[in-house]
């Protein structure tokens, strides 16, 4: 039984990760409108920060700093908006299936340079043995403490994000989403606008790849995949409803579930299907969104406007 | 679209039900001993799993028809698929470890994803993981606490004979082409020392990315310089090997091939073609059994399996990591973690009466009877050594006739 409970630990600590990738994409798409394709950049930037700030040193990567989780963090967080930065002020320009394609080629180049330069990230065998918070308190506390960690950041971030869905930054953001002209007319500046909750988004997506390195204690190119990072957590975003938090949040922890439960059942079948019900599972997954598209266009939980929201 | 509208509520329910269905997972039953196995089942590596999963079924049929473990309690497989993706493997070890609470790990197949998962889960969970195909060097480094075995040997050792074999077959420059991760570039490496010692020249070297669909401009670049002989292709089948080997043919870039342990899969000369290959060569670890312990192996593989290769890249080694797994268990005379691991040389290594493929029950005797035992693979002698790496030996192999065959067995 405590090993049950252990590994309903595990998935909620990915399920809380995850959540904090989705309110960070939420922040771009569901509120302002920003079509960002690369979130793999900015988690990866997060992830590489954070692991190699906290590693111990390695002569395979540069630094190892021994640095504790408490500076790093927030560290990562600074790095993916830092590179947000340029990003934002050249592509925000650009309409939003433009802005859509050059974050995905951003994220590529990211992924390709931790793959290549060697000297820094340490190649394709990456960064290894990297410390997780509490993890000297052994099994299973350290485990548990984590989880706690982890939520509590994610209620942090999910109160910092209804506050600013709430304010007058929220509400401007909304207009420049909904049309932007109109926003230009009250005296509303769209292009910073823009780049200010593309920053915020970017930030959390950076704290997000943090936490994902902790708990795996690893980072390494293969482990960046466009498939479980950037739609994954658009598939949340889209199915729990875009542009309101509680839905991010929401999505992100039922296409968990899903995800996880899938894993589950596929495992159940004997050997040949088992292989199969693998590649049925990223199937299964498109389908549901289809599914919530036709039939739920909202999400699970849709956004509300000018109604308090719940 | 209102009849075909969710309600939100449904839509709630049916998601939380997904939600708790991990939680009626099967329970141990008794009478059984569930061991775990991580293999690449989808994602760049899913070309070898069929055999492998064959060899592991066998092993395990085979202990349960000769009297099971312990008190006869039968073996069953619980097995997951990583996807061939460090993350996702960490994530169904987790499952594995925690949920199916498993007392020992077959795989993970990938030396990354080894690393990743040893580093994660088993190593803080005491969880013993014998991987049958990781050889990357850098999995001996692991600060491991005696957890992860491995019954592959490492690549620097192949490297070093692949270097010798092709000088002493009069080739004198060539280049390579390697995939760009840990594999690849480890295993160039190790080529490269072991070539230009015995006076080879590497004409050209580059790394290449997974799945893209062409490769001429890379090839194009590696065939203009130095005029090589051949090209080392590192690489596996289904993330790009098999398009490096046609674009060169295509475009009569290289008509030479050297090819190393990833590679060497029937479905490669079914892709290509036999004409194409013929006289291609290379190596892969394992395959060091005694001939005719290897032959009780294979015998028993293509009974049950009669359509899949018994001698495909780490069978054979898959399938000793079970029997040392078990015959650890055996030992022990409990299912616990620690004693598997504190048990695995012990049946593994020498001295001891030796048992071998198929030789379940005369085991079972020999240990009820207090003897002391040393498995004998059918990929090799299956000794561990300090850091839980099999010593074993390499194998030239070539195809001939549209066949992969093994030519010779090399001694470190």
């Amino acid at each position: 039984m405590e090993q049950a409970l252990l590994y309903a630990a595990t998935l909620g600590t990915l399920a809380g990760i995850y959540a904090v990738l989705t309110l960070g994409l939420n922040l771009q798409w569901g509120l302002t409108g920003l079509m960002n394709f690369g979130g793999l950049g900015f988690v990866a930037v997060g992830a590489y920060t954070a692991a190699l700030l906290t590693a111990a040193p390695s002569p395979t990567h540069v630094g190892g700093f021994g640095v504790p989780w408490w500076l790093a963090w927030p560290a990562a967080a600074a790095a993916a908006a830092l590179l947000a930065l340029p990003i934002g002020a050249i592509a925000l320009r650009l309409r939003a299936d433009y802005l859509a394609i050059a974050t995905i080629g951003i994220a590529e180049i990211v992924r390709l340079v931790a793959r290549n330069e060697d000297w820094l990230t340490g190649g394709p065998l990456g960064v290894t043995a990297i410390p997780r918070p509490f993890e000297s308190l052994g099994t299973p506390m350290g485990q548990v403490a984590f989880l706690v960690l982890v939520a509590t950041v994610l209620v942090l971030l999910f109160a910092a994000a209804q506050a600013t869905a709430k304010s007058p930054f929220g509400r401007a953001l909304r207009a420049v989403r909904d049309d932007e002209e109109a926003a230009k007319a009250a005296g509303k500046n769209p292009a910073r606008l823009r780049l200010h909750a593309f920053l915020l988004g970017a930030a959390f997506m950076g704290l997000g790849g943090a936490m994902m390195t902790a708990f795996f204690k690893f980072i390494g190119p293969d482990a960046l995949e466009p498939v479980t990072v950037t739609f994954l957590v658009w598939v949340m975003l889209i199915a729990g409803g875009s542009g309101n938090n509680w839905g991010a949040v929401a999505g992100a922890f039922a296409v968990w579930a899903v995800w996880a439960a899938t894993d589950w059942l596929a495992a159940q079948l004997p050997g040949e299907a088992a292989t199969r019900a693998a590649y049925v599972r990223l199937f299964l997954i498109g389908l549901a969104l289809q599914v919530i598209l036709l039939a739920r266009p909202e999400g699970l939980i849709g956004e509300r406007i000018g109604s308090p929201q719940r | 679209m209102t009849q075909f509208a969710l309600s939100r509520r449904g839509l709630l329910a049916a998601t939380a039900a997904a939600a708790t269905l991990p939680a009626f997972s099967v329970r141990a039953q008794a009478g059984q001993i569930r061991i775990g196995a991580i293999l690449s089942a989808s994602g760049g590596l899913a070309a070898f799993v069929p055999p492998i999963r064959a060899g592991i079924q066998l092993a395990i049929e085979e202990i349960n028809a000769q009297g099971g473990v312990l008190d006869g309690q039968r073996l069953v497989l619980v097995e997951a698929d990583d996807q061939t993706n460090p993350q996702v493997g960490v994530q169904v070890a987790t499952r594995l470890v925690q949920a199916e609470n498993v007392p020992v790990i077959i795989g993970p197949m990938a030396s990354g994803i080894t690393i990743a998962v040893a580093n994660a889960v088993t190593i803080p969970a005491g969880v013993p993981i014998i991987s049958p195909s990781a050889t990357a060097p850098a999995v001996s480094d692991l600060n491991d606490n005696d957890t992860v075995f491995r019954t592959a040997v490492p690549d620097g050792l192949q490297g070093a004979v692949l270097g010798r074999i092709t000088k002493a077959r009069g080739i004198d420059r060539v280049a390579v082409i390697a995939i760009n991760n840990d594999y690849g570039r480890g295993l160039a490496g190790a080529f490269q020392r072991g070539f230009e010692r015995h006076g080879g020249t590497i004409t050209a070297s580059q790394n290449f990315e997974a799945d893209r669909p062409s490769y001429r401009a890379e090839l194009q670049t590696l065939a203009g310089r130095g005029n090589p002989q051949a090209l080392v292709v590192i690489g596996y089948p289904g993330s790009g090997g098999i398009t490096i080997l046609r674009n060169a043919i295509e475009n009569a870039f290289f008509n030479r091939f050297i090819l190393t342990d990833g590679m060497r899969d029937q479905s490669v000369v079914q892709a290509v073609g036999a004409q194409a290959l013929e006289g291609t060569f290379g190596t892969a670890p394992g395959s060091a059994a005694t001939p005719e312990r290897r032959e009780a192996y294979v015998q028993a593989f293509r009974r049950m399996h009669p359509n899949l290769d018994p001698n495909a890249a780490f069978v054979a080694q898959a399938y000793d990591a079970v029997y040392v797994a078990a015959l650890a268990m055996q030992k022990a005379g409990r299912v616990d973690r620690a004693a598997i691991r504190a048990n695995l040389r012990e049946v593994a290594n020498p001295p001891g009466e030796v048992v071998g493929p198929g030789e379940w029950r005369k085991a079972r005797e020999l240990i009820a009877a207090g003897r002391a035992i040393d498995y004998e693979g059918a990929s090799g002698p299956v000794n561990f050594n300090d850091t839980g790496d099999a010593e074993g030996k390499i194998e030239v192999w070539a195809v001939r006739e549209g066949r992969i065959t093994t030519v010779e067995t090399v001694a470190s």
